[in-house]
């Protein structure tokens, strides 16, 4: 898959992980790699870009003595997703053109 | 490897960024092993899952906006020029100070040694010759006193030399990681 496509779409699939709720990295990755390939270096710019973007915020709470980052989504990264899912529809329409060879 | 040489090889990777962006690089790669390992996954598949350190160092520099590495040999010979420039010799001027300080302490209680006894023998002729007297008394005891002060003063000077030189040593070692360690980074 082309690396800027998948840039995107890694994006927003993290982003649709946490609109079900907050979630930490090693969740996050667990949720996502069934359906896209990803892996722990890969993730790291993607919140890490996220955050920059306002589309996350994160949190450090203590678990089993240890601290654990946790990322929320914002009003911001919902707006991403419904983007995303305009940007599919459109997408759509020239996918059956390229399929149809072209025609209508 | 084990994780923690796996982390230590990620944070000379990372040393072209600042220590607080490193710390979060770190403690994203350390959370995610305590999970895994609480997964029950072992060492090794872990660090197999995270990849080489490498390749996460480059991916976390991709969003850090760490100055792009420089890949012609000219970008890496300017580098190498700078950091000699700027870090190399003034740590060498440091570090050669620090050794010349550390050798005349040590030499300065064995010149002290030296000049107590002179005294002592140059007063010793000058009684033999001109009789003795007061004065020469005096310098016979002054140079035997500072002989003696000399002395003393071996064992502490010997320490400070000792101290001085490992300070030396640490700065020149640790001197050399950071270079290294920036280079590495380009």
């Amino acid at each position: 898959m082309d690396t800027q496509l998948k840039k995107g779409l890694l994006d927003v699939c993290v982003l649709s992980v946490l609109r079900g709720g907050e979630s930490y990295g090693y969740k996050i990755i667990t949720e996502v790699a069934p359906y896209i390939e990803i892996s722990e270096s890969t993730l790291y710019p993607i919140l890490k870009r996220l955050e920059a973007a306002g589309m996350v915020t994160t949190q450090s709470r203590e678990y089993n003595g240890r601290l654990r980052k946790y990322y929320r989504i914002t009003d911001r990264g919902l707006a991403r997703i419904d983007e995303f899912i305009e940007d599919t529809r459109e997408f759509d329409k020239i996918y059956s053109f390229i399929v149809n060879g072209g025609k209508q | 490897m084990t994780f923690k040489q796996w982390n230590r090889k990620l944070d000379k990777k990372l040393s072209a960024l600042p220590r607080g962006e490193r710390e979060k690089v770190q403690a994203y790669y350390s959370e995610l092993y305590m999970d895994k390992q609480e997964a029950g996954m072992t060492e090794a598949a872990i660090l197999a899952e995270f990849g080489p350190p490498e390749e996460a160092a480059a991916r976390a520099l991709e969003e850090s906006g760490a100055p792009k590495a420089k890949k012609g040999a000219i970008g890496r010979f300017f580098i190498a020029l700078v950091l000699f420039l700027f870090v190399g010799i003034p740590v060498l001027a440091v570090i050669f100070s620090l050794a010349v300080i550390a050798a005349a302490v040590f030499i300065s209680s064995f010149a002290v040694i030296a000049a107590g006894i002179v005294d002592f023998i140059y007063f010793a002729v000058q009684m033999g010759l001109y009789g003795v007297s007061g004065a020469y008394i005096a310098h016979l005891g002054i140079g035997l006193g500072c002989a003696g002060v000399g002395f003393l003063l071996v064992p502490p000077f010997l320490f400070l030399t000792k101290k001085l030189l490992i300070v030396c040593g640490k700065l020149f070692k640790a001197t050399g990681r950071y270079i290294r360690g920036k280079r590495e980074a380009y």
